[in-house]
């Protein structure tokens, strides 16, 4: 009995920050969507905002919102631009902010490693590490998924030996 | 009476907490852990079907007609929606997303998505119920939208090598409109400025003059004549006048305006001009040319030689500005001068219309520019403002390089403020975003393009008026971004 009482409460627990992990993820795609820029302050204090009682700061905090542009490179660009190496016929980053604390987990999209401080991602064309993992769906050239992935640390319903290494995860491509 | 031992109680007390945990504890918690399972895949399947219509509805540019964009947005919702739901998660089953297209506002497109999943209930099931269906719907709507481009083709985006991406970004940009719904026109000025293609809702397949062909041809070449432009596109969005849409400008450009539009530049007295009456000219830091008055500003759309009706003149493009000084006293008249100089031109042509369609700038009764304000444009631009213009003793803005310089930075600014005033007024309510690139010796200063924009960082910003992006791109690899963060603001999506 107190068995399945631990473990109804560690599930609710656990489902009540999935779903306001969900939400928040969900609100702030809405905004990323529609082209705002989360590499402004003022920005980054409307998520902060959104994200309250979870915990989150702009650059530190217990979670990380992570927002990625996704794109689909045909060969046939790779071909009439001439570019040699070339990611013909991939899905690659094309846009990539973190806001948050962005020690606690990285995108499952994959890591650019030419990243300007607007977000932009510098050579996608050409640059290997652009290449996104992207399993979700394959787009259309020209086509944009804009991806949103939220993660909240969650301590507070760690159990050692049970429960260990709690978080929330939640993706939303838009 | 017979008395029940103390050893039967502690019995009873057993049965009861039995009873109470089949049929009161046991149906509570697996009701807690069901519904709380429920809650979270509904959340889950909104966010689903959320990012189901919005991908649908921007991905209505696919079609080439009503049919088509149908069945483009139905594809589009479908592969999000699944993307969103992965099958199996919390024992989802049977994701289902149907697209609609309700009837909608005029000058509007409507999207619906209803969406639904099935859950298994883990206790639930006891109880008879085995799984449970959730629903949700979500909608976005996309107003139609007129929108002129003004691209920059001056000579620097040839020197920095930037025409090319220019033409790609543009290119693409134009790709998120709705052929057969929007409606898409484009302005390119150097030191000319033309409509090339009027706003039209076959811009992607008129053929040889469609926008894509246009933008592939441009050559850049020539000096920045950007109040002229900027004021041209407006004059388009003005004359197809339909406050129902979305009226837009994007505005491109990568230099500081040193080119100004004059309605009549005074010629002086001693100039080697055949005829000396005022005329209407463009005149760039680094010459000009300039023609006989037409009715309203006149298409001009040569960028490296005079127009030929500049007889006896030393003034002409490709030569320096001395050349132009030689003929031309200054930019603006004063009262002294009269209102009605050489109407009629060197070469006799009408100086009749007094209606010319450009509904810009202020008409006088008889010729268009007779009264013209002396500290204005060709299009009514002031040529006044933040930046200061020098003037002789009689209140003429007097030719020369700064001056020139000053004076095409205050009609741009002004531009802005014109379009914006004269829009609300209108019902149009234009909104013009602006993209500048700062690679080049005389980029566009920020602050000018904040003001143009009327974006938040201007120095005067107006709340009460449409509100534009400004967007600074420091290299010309940055412009597809620019411009596709310019078309995501313009889709206004809302749900």
């Amino acid at each position: 009995m107190v068995l399945l009482l631990f473990g109804v409460t560690l599930i609710g627990l656990q489902l009540g920050q999935s779903v306001r992990c969900a939400q928040i993820t969900r609100d702030a795609a809405s905004m990323f969507v529609r082209g705002l820029d989360f590499t402004l302050e003022n920005n980054q204090n409307i998520l902060v905002r959104l994200a309250q009682g979870m915990g989150m700061e702009k650059n530190s905090g217990k979670g990380v919102m992570i927002f990625t542009k996704v794109t689909w490179v045909p060969q046939a660009e790779c071909t009439a631009a001439a570019l040699a190496p070339c990611n013909g016929d991939r899905h690659v980053i094309t846009q990539r902010v973190v806001v948050g604390n962005t020690s606690l987990r990285q995108s499952a999209l994959g890591q650019p490693d030419s990243v300007e401080p607007s977000g932009l991602v510098l050579d996608y064309m050409q640059n290997p590490t652009a290449i996104a993992n992207f399993p979700y769906m394959q787009l259309h050239a020209g086509e944009n998924a804009y991806v949103t992935e939220g993660y909240f640390d969650t301590p507070e319903i760690n159990f050692p030996g049970y429960h260990t290494d709690p978080g929330v995860y939640t993706i939303a491509l838009y | 009476m017979k008395r029940i031992s103390t050893r039967n109680r502690k019995g009873v007390v057993m049965l009861m907490f039995g009873t109470l945990l089949i049929f009161v504890l046991a149906p509570c918690v697996g009701l807690a852990v069901d519904l709380g399972v429920a809650y979270a895949a509904k959340a889950r399947l909104q966010s689903a079907s959320d990012g189901a219509v919005i991908a649908a509805t921007r991905s209505l540019n696919r079609g080439l007609d009503a049919g088509s964009r149908q069945v483009a947005a139905n594809e589009t919702a479908q592969r999000f929606f699944n993307a969103n739901l992965q099958a199996g998660w919390l024992g989802i089953s049977n994701p289902t997303a149907t697209v609609t297209f309700p009837v909608a506002p005029p000058k509007t497109t409507v999207i619906q998505v209803n969406a639904s999943i099935e859950i298994s209930t883990y206790f639930l099931r006891v109880l008879g119920t085995d799984s449970m269906t959730l629903r949700t719907s979500s909608g976005a709507s996309r107003r139609d939208v007129n929108i002129m481009v003004v691209l920059d083709r001056s000579g620097s985006l040839e020197s920095s090598g930037s025409c090319p991406a220019l033409r790609e970004a543009a290119k693409s940009f134009l790709y998120t409109f709705q052929e057969g719904r929007d409606k898409v026109g484009l302005v390119t000025y150097g030191t000319s400025y033309n409509v090339d293609q009027l706003l039209s809702q076959n811009f992607r397949t008129g053929g040889s003059g469609d926008v894509i062909n246009v933008i592939d041809n441009i050559t850049c070449t020539g000096w920045t004549n950007s109040a002229a432009a900027l004021s041209l596109a407006y004059d388009q969005l003005a004359a197809m006048n339909e406050p129902g849409v979305l009226n837009a400008i994007l505005f491109f450009t990568d230099g500081q305006p040193n080119t100004i539009t004059m309605p009549r530049l005074k010629i002086a007295a001693a100039s080697t001009c055949n005829s000396k009456g005022n005329r209407f000219g463009v005149v760039t830091q680094g010459g000009g040319i300039f023609q006989a008055l037409a009715p309203g500003p006149p298409p001009i759309t040569m960028d490296s030689l005079p127009i030929s009706s500049s007889a006896g003149c030393a003034f002409g493009m490709g030569t320096d500005l001395a050349n132009v000084t030689a003929d031309v006293e200054s930019l603006t008249r004063s009262s002294a001068d009269g209102n009605i100089g050489d109407d009629t031109g060197e070469e006799g042509q009408s100086a009749d219309g007094a209606s010319s369609g450009h509904g810009s700038g202020p008409h006088g009764s008889g010729h268009r520019w007779d009264n013209w304000p002396g500290d204005k444009d060709a299009f009514g631009n002031s040529l006044n403002g933040y930046s200061p213009v020098a003037t002789d003793g009689s209140g003429r803005i007097t030719l020369d390089s700064n001056n020139i310089l000053n004076a095409g930075i205050n009609a741009l600014a002004n531009a802005g403020t014109r379009i914006r005033n004269e829009s609300a007024a209108n019902g149009l309510d234009v909104v013009i975003h602006v993209i500048g690139l700062g690679n080049f010796t005389g980029a566009p200063a920020l602050d000018l393009l904040n003001r143009v924009a009327n974006s938040p960082a201007s120095p005067v910003h107006d709340p009460s008026k449409p509100i534009g992006l400004m967007i600074y791109a420091s290299d010309a690899g940055e412009l597809e971004a620019a411009f596709a963060q310019v078309g995501s603001e313009m889709l206004r999506l809302s749900m």
